[in-house]
């Protein structure tokens, strides 16, 4: 089937960059994710919408390589992929920004950019020295450049407001990939204001491009219509939809989250 | 060179932030510290004419060189997220184990460095332990307080003697006008603050201790971290339990008893922090310092000791309970 592909994955760029295929997932019981197909496309934003419990996290996380799944398939490029850590993900150019962004608030905001990727000098790995320098400067300009507003590198990310520290933690995560790269996001404005929560949705809208794709769980349904190209509904483990963002109005996206089917016709 | 101008619209809060960081600075735990460090010394002064002469001062760093070494292993645990009760029963077994060498004839200095082999071995026990089973530090250590103090017991059959041999007695020499233990602190204070504050290790110890989800989301293995700094840890005990068995000149089971209180109060107000991924090497050297003198001013005021362990207590209480403030800014 692959044999045609060529090393470099060129000659599959048809194929959409990342594919799930029949994942199931259950803890117990409960059957948290179940037989979900999804296709992400290059350079595209797509939402994840529904209620409390609809498996969208434990989705995400699969796709991250911190939950296993029981069964199903994941292909980047048209390629089987494995992912059964989070390294692997990571080495497959894929980042996850958690609910709880994962920031270290006893260390600085550089410290938080550059974490477990610091630059060093000297002995090789661990024992190397930190360029400390050379990442408050780099650090500095990914913000400037990403028009994050952080008074200082040097401030410890314990002292920042909510959307800072989303934005430090979206700044961590593109600040290393090349092309082809998926950023996987769990409701970054979930704990935001209004104010904090458009500048987060700014900064995404932004970083798009380049290669990068995002994959989005959102409880603010107007604001994922508005960010996403295309959202995808989950009810009780399963996929019941994917909407086109532009010609999908909040009471219908509502309406599915809420029923699982089309209101009216319950045809997909 | 600093381009990092704020852009036009800066963020009504980043005022606040450098308010946050100048007020920091100034009521920083190092500063308040070195403050009281001060005026302690400035009471002690006035009221003993003793206090201040070049001989009680050196005295008290002889006391405190051997409190900072195991301080700083007592620090480095902190800082990963963990916690060392059992440093002064260490410190005991060290010292027993090299006294009863050296008593059966084994050089000095092999004694010593086979005492320090098993303060490094008891380390990578408590870190075992801790990590292995996932045992809470505090009652993992805790058990070991009372395991090693055992063990001290059963090496000495509970005795304590008096080496005959001054040759152990390396500890009490000065070179140089220096007491021998001050350059092991040198040494311990240079290695621990090169390998804290400017190696990747150092940092990502500080990103364990601070938040180990995380931690392991950044692909650290926390595990690792963990044994290694408790093994570090021990290797500190192994040199603080030879110098005050040398020091003493003696093998005495219950030598080290009280320790965990001079330390972890010393700790404490050195601003390391129960909750993990906070501490420093200046920090823990100053609150040494402070609790030598401290303990040294309160003895030679003819306090009794069970008074001075309660101030000790006391000190330690409002260094916790300084450290647990609520802070702006934070959770
Ligand atoms: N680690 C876990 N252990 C047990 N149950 C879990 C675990 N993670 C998720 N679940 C369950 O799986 C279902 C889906 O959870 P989740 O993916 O977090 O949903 P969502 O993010 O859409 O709110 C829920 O019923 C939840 O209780
Ligand atoms: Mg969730």
């Amino acid at each position: 089937m692959n044999e045609h592909a060529s090393p470099n994955g060129n000659g599959s760029s048809r194929a959409p960059l990342l594919q799930l295929r029949g994942i199931c997932r259950s803890f117990g019981h409960v059957r948290a994710v179940h037989e979900v197909d999804v296709d992400l496309q290059r350079n595209e934003i797509l939402g994840i919408v529904g209620d409390n419990g609809a498996g969208k996290s434990t989705l995400m996380k699969i796709i991250a390589g911190t939950v296993s799944p029981d069964s199903g398939r994941i292909l980047m490029n048209g390629e089987p992929v494995e992912i059964t850590t989070a390294q692997d993900s990571r080495r497959l150019g894929i980042e996850m920004i958690y609910q709880d962004l994962a920031l270290f608030d006893n260390l600085d905001v550089a410290a938080n950019v550059f974490i477990g990727r610091e630059p060093t000098r000297g002995l090789p790995s661990l024992l190397g020295f930190l360029e400390r320098r050379r990442m408050h400067r780099e650090a500095a300009a990914l913000l400037e450049r990403l028009n994050i507003m952080i008074g200082s590198t040097r401030l410890p990310v314990g002292v920042l407001s909510g959307g800072q520290r989303q934005m430090v933690a979206i700044a961590r995560a593109v600040a290393f990939e090349e092309n082809n790269h998926i950023l996987l996001m769990d409701e970054p404005s979930a704990a935001l204001g209004a104010t904090e929560s458009a500048t987060v949705t700014e900064l995404i809208r932004d970083i798009r491009g380049d290669g990068l794709s995002i994959m989005i769980i959102s409880h603010r349904i107007p604001e994922v219509l508005d960010l996403a190209d295309r959202v995808m509904v989950m009810k009780r483990g399963e996929h019941v939809a994917t909407l086109d963002a532009r010609s999908t109005s909040v009471e219908e996206c509502v309406n599915l989250i809420v029923a699982g089917a089309p209101a009216a016709t319950g045809q997909a | 060179m600093t381009a990092t101008a704020t852009p036009p619209g800066a963020p009504l809060d980043s005022r606040a932030q450098a308010a946050a960081r100048a007020r920091r600075l100034l009521l920083g735990q190092h500063v308040l510290l070195l403050i009281a460090l001060i005026l302690l010394g400035t009471y002690f002064t006035s009221r003993l004419d003793f206090f201040l002469t070049s001989q009680n001062v050196l005295t008290i760093l002889r006391f405190s060189a051997v409190t900072f070494i195991v301080a700083t292993g007592f620090t480095l645990v902190l800082i990963g997220g963990g916690l060392d009760l059992s440093i002064g029963s260490g410190m005991a077994v060290v010292g027993v184990t090299a006294g009863k060498l050296f008593e059966a004839g084994v050089p000095l200095v092999l004694a010593f460095v086979l005492g320090v082999v098993v303060g490094v071995a008891i380390g990578f026990v408590n870190g075992f332990i801790v990590t292995r089973f996932r045992i809470n530090p505090l009652i993992a250590t805790l058990a070991m307080l009372f395991v090693l103090l055992g063990v001290a017991f059963i090496i000495t059959d509970g005795r304590s003697t008096q080496l005959r041999d001054d040759g152990f007695r390396f500890a009490r020499e000065n070179v140089g006008g220096v007491p021998v233990p001050v350059f092991f602190l040198i040494a311990v204070a240079v290695l621990s603050v090169v390998l804290l504050h400017t190696t990747k290790a150092g940092r990502h110890l500080f990103a364990v201790g601070g938040n180990p989800d995380a931690a392991r989301q950044a692909a650290m293995n926390v595990d690792r971290f963990r044994l290694g700094m408790y093994t570090v840890a021990g290797l500190y005990t192994g040199i603080a339990g030879v110098l005050l068995a040398s020091d003493l000149g003696a093998i005495a089971p219950n030598s080290a008893r009280n320790w965990e209180l001079y330390v972890a109060t010393a700790v404490f107000l050195g601003g390391a922090s129960l909750t993990g991924g906070r501490g420093s090497v200046v920090g823990t050297f100053i609150g040494v310092v402070f609790v030598s003198a401290l303990d040294n001013g309160l003895v030679q005021m003819a306090v009794r000791p069970q008074i001075v362990l309660i101030v000790v207590g006391a000190a330690m209480i409002l260094a916790v309970a300084f450290d647990q403030r609520p802070k702006g800014g934070f959770r």
